[in-house]
């Protein structure tokens, strides 16, 4: 078991594997990345010779007067226009290419990789957390992989490329102009610092925004009932306010910025023209040499400014990489033994509970020494107060967790040596809550049988008695309805999750009562269709209503981690124990009794 | 959302308005803008002149006039970048203050506005007025000086041009109205295609959500491969529109390129051709560069306004039909105060209905007794909740009148009513905040120790202590989860605490396990000792706390008595209650 800490100590471990693992993923298109990487240079090769071209045109034709050697740049020059056309066409879809392919592998390998963990795992982990993996990292992801290495290839090429260019034209002119550089890269590192720490607080307050917006639109019944509204909206004018002075301030700090790089890019102007102009250190420095610098000026400029914008790009880029790749590291705590093997056909549904004990952590056992067989097709209902330990008991059996000590069986065969796919056909839960799925009614209710055809469904539903229910809804079994916020109330999500399992028709059923009360009706049909659910199958309900308890045919009382009563309704009324005191005051008080 | 009507002139008239309450900052965002235009312009101008006077002129260079003239590009540098800053300053304050207004007002009106509303619009809508469009909007309005200067640069550029020569500047400029032309179409069609990659990967973010959520599902029907196709398919989808985005930008973006470049092919053959004959001077051949060079961003981006335009009045139209709406529940123009009275309902020959022709409540008539107790009771949609909501005045009846102490609700004025009634919902809403903040909701002024008794007569208090922060601790959707009956009973508390002189608790105990139940029910009776109250529910227990039960049906009172007489004389009484007699 993996605890909070060490969690994140894997996390940090996989901070140097997850460039590796890319790696790993990326090297089998390493022909397209190296076609991308090539075409990226060869689009700013093209942007860089072009001053050339137009200084030789310059020195040769416009100075020299030679006509031809114009046509020849002109040609020359709309070469280097297509060329760089295509270049550029090619690097962009190429890129997006390698990146949205890496995306979806990324994506595909993470969420299988969901699917594997132990269900430990998901009771300890928030799920915000692991969604966030999946949008906001992949997000980020995305924007490094579209545009980020783009720009660091074109920026570093265009940089690099400049500076030689310039060198080789004219040294001495390069040295002067290049002195511009320093300002620019200080100014544009400080900017960067200061304008991401505005950012920053810019994203704090538009979350204030969005979070106040959201909650009182959510819960406009509440605040009309408590006349909050103008409150409400003297509190919302200081939060909206916030936003707006941490919106200046990011403007504010380009207002710096800007004029200072524009002065900047007219002082580089200002130098190359006098010193090209009078000449410098004794050189002569031609006409189309002194345009050709002005115009290799903004390839300075730019670069520097995208490559600033990249960086923090890259920055949160590495940290969600880091972070995916550091869930990917952990491995599921449950794996079926080596020697697993097929459960015999039919299963018969015995299942035993041998000297088991429990404990989620290293310090608070949950289960002492559990010793409980149940028969083939016997009903048995657990009962007890919150935290005695019957949903544990239920997750054994499904085994989302392992014993710490003794075995957990089914049909003699302890569940670790059972082949997963048998125990998920021959055990099934229902879960607390009626759990829908986005898509169609019928199609939640084909989660238990994929390959079930309507009528098959509707067959069920009948002998389920849900039918009726199902065909009531807005429409009938092609009713859409998702996990948040669908139109179906808690009984009928209920009678819908009951014929999900009652369609995959197991061997053994496991159903967690709900607790909440529904409107009678609607009660009443969930009564029925679970007392025809259970039938003629091993059945173990966590039960919270004294109707589901009398109709079992066998009930353990749970407490504190032990089973302290077993026997028939009948039989521990008529004892006079713990579950005949828990009777007495269920007929007395209601009929829901979980924590008495 | 989709078939919400849209009115664009509508919303081109709520953004000129906002724009025109901004006319001063964006003025002076406009005067800077063509100083800026003017600096921008003479250092290309000065460039040129330099090389035609100072360097390239016959026995060299002359020292003085270049000197003279690279102080001059050197300090209109510096006037063009402090113009930048301010136009930037001010285009940019302006639309960040617009869209702030627009965000007030919107927030104002949502909160003014009647259940009714709430009902038929859903949150998220409302959250993406205040989100998405409103960023299109403030795009937009930042836009403007920005692209007008550009204009006038390209107008300025343009004239500079023909100055030298015509047929050149022509050639030159000529593709740059192609370009604008292209950047609309482009912008058009990539916006769909992004939004459609939007919108799939909201719907990976919910198979994802849903697959943490209902994990034990998923493994316990052994649906794992199933739920890894069904991603297989969104993500593919994704990679799909991913790549047709790439595809619109493959054969778009390399054209900002290439277009641009046509236009210095021309200046450098016909321009340097012209240079030869002696009717252009190089100098001004290297200008025409620079201000080819100039355009290339502006021209996009008056492309990208036009298209950003179009996209703005439609979210402005949307933003307005939030703003045109009207409180249907409306205070009175003489309403007056609540006069003293300790609780007494009446309820008289009450029509309501949600959708026209379809009444939930037919002349519905009771009155309860001021410091009774009643239990509305009765199936499923017989209007038990509407009638809570009635008397707050959440909706307006159609006919017959509703009574507090002998006024009709609608003559009272609409706050204090509200406040005269304490609703415990059925969904408890709590608010992303500290716990003792939730229990003040009603009432700001509260003293902790307040809060404390308010929590202590709901049964919170005890669980409250054993937080880690206790009344600080965080609930809501980003803090603390409590559990149904935790939420339940500080919604009790918050209820408890502004001392209604009607309480109504709708369901308010219905997920609340047996044993709280019974802790709830004796602070019940505490809270409910002497005030009016309305319960409704269908739990025996909370039932059996009402002096008096009323049974509703088909939205008529059906019976009325005690829950024994009841249970003796009707029918259709113990027919509701049934299953419940059965169980117990």
């Amino acid at each position: 078991m993996i605890d909070r800490s060490a969690m994140t100590r894997r996390e940090q471990e996989a901070a140097v594997p997850s460039f590796s693992e890319s790696w790993k993923m990326l090297s089998p298109r390493w022909k397209v990345i190296v076609v991308a990487t090539g075409a990226i240079c060869l689009f700013a090769a093209s942007n860089l010779a072009r001053p050339i071209v137009i200084q030789q045109a310059i020195d040769k034709g416009l100075v020299g007067g030679d006509t031809d050697a114009i046509v020849v740049a002109s040609i020359l020059f709309l070469a280097l226009s297509f060329a760089g056309y295509l270049f550029q066409a090619l690097s962009i879809y190429t890129v997006t290419w390698v990146g949205q392919q890496f995306l979806r592998d990324l994506r595909m390998r993470l969420f299988t990789h969901y699917q594997r963990l132990s269900m430990s795992f998901f009771d300890k982990e928030s799920s915000g957390k692991l969604v966030a993996r999946m949008t906001a990292d992949m997000n980020a992801l995305t924007d490094v992989l579209n545009n980020g290495f783009l720009m660091v290839v074109q920026a570093l090429f265009l940089l690099i490329g400049t500076v030689i260019i310039l060198f080789v034209l004219s040294w001495q002119l390069a040295l002067i102009s290049l002195a511009v550089l320093p300002p620019l890269v200080i100014a544009t590192a400080i900017f960067r610092v200061y304008s991401s720490r505005a950012y920053e607080a810019v994203r704090d307050r538009i979350a204030d925004v969005l979070v106040q917006m959201q909650e009182t639109f959510a819960g406009m019944r509440v605040v009309q009932a408590y006349a909050r509204e103008r409150h409400n909206v003297e509190r919302f004018g200081a939060v909206n306010e916030l936003n707006y002075e941490a919106n200046l301030k990011t403007v504010r700090i380009s207002s710096m910025y800007i004029p200072f790089i524009e002065w900047l890019g007219g002082v580089g102007v200002g130098l190359i023209l006098y010193f090209g102009g009078r000449g410098i250190f004794g050189a002569e420095v031609s006409v189309g040499t002194v345009a050709a610098f002005i115009f290799y000026l903004n390839f300075i400029f730019q670069p520097i400014q995208q490559l600033s914008q990249v960086y923090d790009m890259l920055q949160s880029g590495t940290a969600a990489l880091n972070k995916v790749f550091g869930l990917l590291a952990i491995e599921p705590e449950l794996d079926a033994a080596r020697d697993a093997a097929p459960l015999a056909r039919p299963v018969r549904g015995a299942l035993e509970f041998g000297g088991v004990s429990f404990s989620y952590g290293p310090d608070a056992e949950v289960l002492h020494d559990i010793g409980i067989a149940i028969e083939p097709g016997q009903r048995v209902a657990l009962v007890g107060p919150t935290g005695a330990g019957k949903s544990t008991m239920a997750k054994l059996l499904m085994r989302f967790y392992d014993p710490t000590a003794g075995a957990v069986s089914l049909d003699g065969r302890d569940l670790r040596e059972v082949a997963a796919e048998d125990l998920r056909q021959a055990v099934i839960m229902v879960p607390q809550e009626g759990f829908l799925f986005s898509g169609t009614v019928a199609e939640n209710i084909r989660f238990g049988k994929p390959d079930a055809t309507l009528d098959e469904l509707i067959v069920a539903c009948e002998a389920l008695g849900v039918h009726e229910m199902i065909e009531s809804l807005p429409s009938g079994y092609d009713t859409r309805v998702s996990y948040r916020g669908s139109r179906l109330s808690a009984g009928e999500k209920q009678l819908v999750s009951l014929a999900r399992a009652f369609v995959a028709d197991p061997p053994v059923l496991i159903l967690d009562e709900a607790t909440s009360s529904l409107d009678p009706g609607t009660e009443a049909l969930v009564e029925e269709a679970i007392r025809r659910a259970l039938a003629g199958r091993t059945s173990v309900v966590i039960a919270h209503r004294l109707s589901t308890a009398e109709q079992a045919e066998r009930v353990l009382v749970v407490d504190e981690g032990r089973v302290i009563e077993d026997g028939s309704h009948e039989e521990l009324v008529a004892k006079d124990g713990h579950y005949a005191a828990l009777h007495q005051r269920w007929t007395e008080r209601g009929q829901s009794f979980e924590a008495v | 959302m989709t078939d919400e009507q849209l009115d664009l002139r509508a919303g081109a008239g709520l953004i000129a308005r906002e724009i025109r309450r901004q006319a001063l900052p964006l003025g002076l965002a406009m005067t800077c803008a063509v100083i800026w235009t003017v600096a921008r312009l003479a250092i290309p101008v000065l460039t040129g002149e330099t090389i035609d006077r100072a360097i390239d002129v016959p026995g060299g260079p002359k020292l003085d006039l270049l000197l003279a003239l690279v102080l001059a590009v050197v300090a209109m540098a510096a006037v063009q970048g402090a113009a930048a800053a301010f136009r930037r300053y001010f285009a940019m304050s302006t639309s960040y203050r617009v869209e702030t207004d627009l965000r007030g007002k919107l927030y104002n009106r949502v909160n003014r506005l009647s259940f009714d509303y709430y009902d038929r619009t859903a949150t998220g809508q409302l959250m993406s007025r205040g989100s998405t469009d409103l960023h299109e909007i403030q795009l937009l309005v930042v836009l403007i000086p920005i692209n007008t200067a550009f204009l006038m640069m390209g107008i300025g550029a343009f004239f500079l041009l023909v100055r030298v020569h015509v047929g050149l500047a022509v050639l030159a400029i000529g593709v740059y109205p192609i370009v604008t032309a292209i950047t609309v179409r482009f912008f058009n069609k990539l916006f769909p295609a992004t939004a459609r990659v939007q919108q799939e990967l909201g719907d990976l973010t919910n198979v994802v959500e849903e697959n943490i959520a209902g994990a034990r599902l998923v493994r316990s029907f052994g649906r794992e491969q199933h739920e890894i196709e069904r991603l297989g398919t969104v993500a593919d989808q994704i990679y799909d529109d991913s790549m047709e985005v790439a595809r619109l930008r493959t054969a778009y973006a390399p054209l900002f390129f290439l277009l641009p470049a046509l236009g210095q092919l021309a200046i450098l053959g016909y321009g340097g051709w012209l240079v030869t004959e002696g009717r252009v001077s190089i100098g001004e051949f290297v200008a025409f560069f620079q201000f080819l060079n100039m355009l290339v961003w502006p021209v996009q981006g008056l492309g990208e306004m036009v298209a950003n335009a179009q996209r703005a009045a439609t979210s402005a139209a949307r933003l307005w039909n939030v703003l045109r709406e009207e409180a249907t529940v409306r205070e009175a123009p003489h309403a007056q105060s609540l006069p003293a009275g300790a609780g007494e309902v009446e309820f008289d020959d009450v029509w309501f209905s949600y959708e026209p022709n379809r009444p939930v409540l037919r002349e519905l008539s009771m009155r309860v007794p001021a410091g009774t107790a009643i239990a509305l009771v009765g199936p499923t949609g017989c209007g038990k909740s509407t009638v809570a909501q009635l008397l707050p005045r959440f909706y307006d009846v159609e006919a017959g009148t509703i009574k507090i102490d002998g006024v009709d609700v609608r003559d009272v004025k609409l706050q204090e009513l509200r406040r005269s009634v304490g609703l415990v919902f059925e969904d408890t809403f709590l608010f992303s905040d500290t716990i003792g903040n939730n229990i003040a909701y009603g009432r700001l002024d509260a003293t902790d120790a307040e809060i404390e008794e308010a929590a202590a007569l709901a049964q919170a208090a005890e669980f409250i202590d054993k937080l880690p922060d206790g009344y600080e601790t965080v609930v809501g959707e980003q803090g603390f989860s409590l559990s149904g009956g935790q939420r339940q009973r500080i919604a009790i508390a918050r209820a408890v605490l502004t001392q209604p002189r009607v309480l109504i608790l709708d369901d308010a105990t219905s997920s609340v396990d047996a044993r709280m139940e019974e802790d709830i029910r004796g602070a019940l009776q505490r809270v409910m000792e002497g005030r009016t109250t309305i319960i409704i529910s269908h739990r025996l227990a909370t039932i059996s706390l009402a002096d008096k039960v009323v049974l509703l049906d088909e939205g008529r009172v059906a019976d009325v008595g005690t829950h024994a007489e009841l249970m003796l004389s009707s029918d259709r009484y113990r027919e509701v209650l049934g299953q419940l007699a059965v169980t117990s």
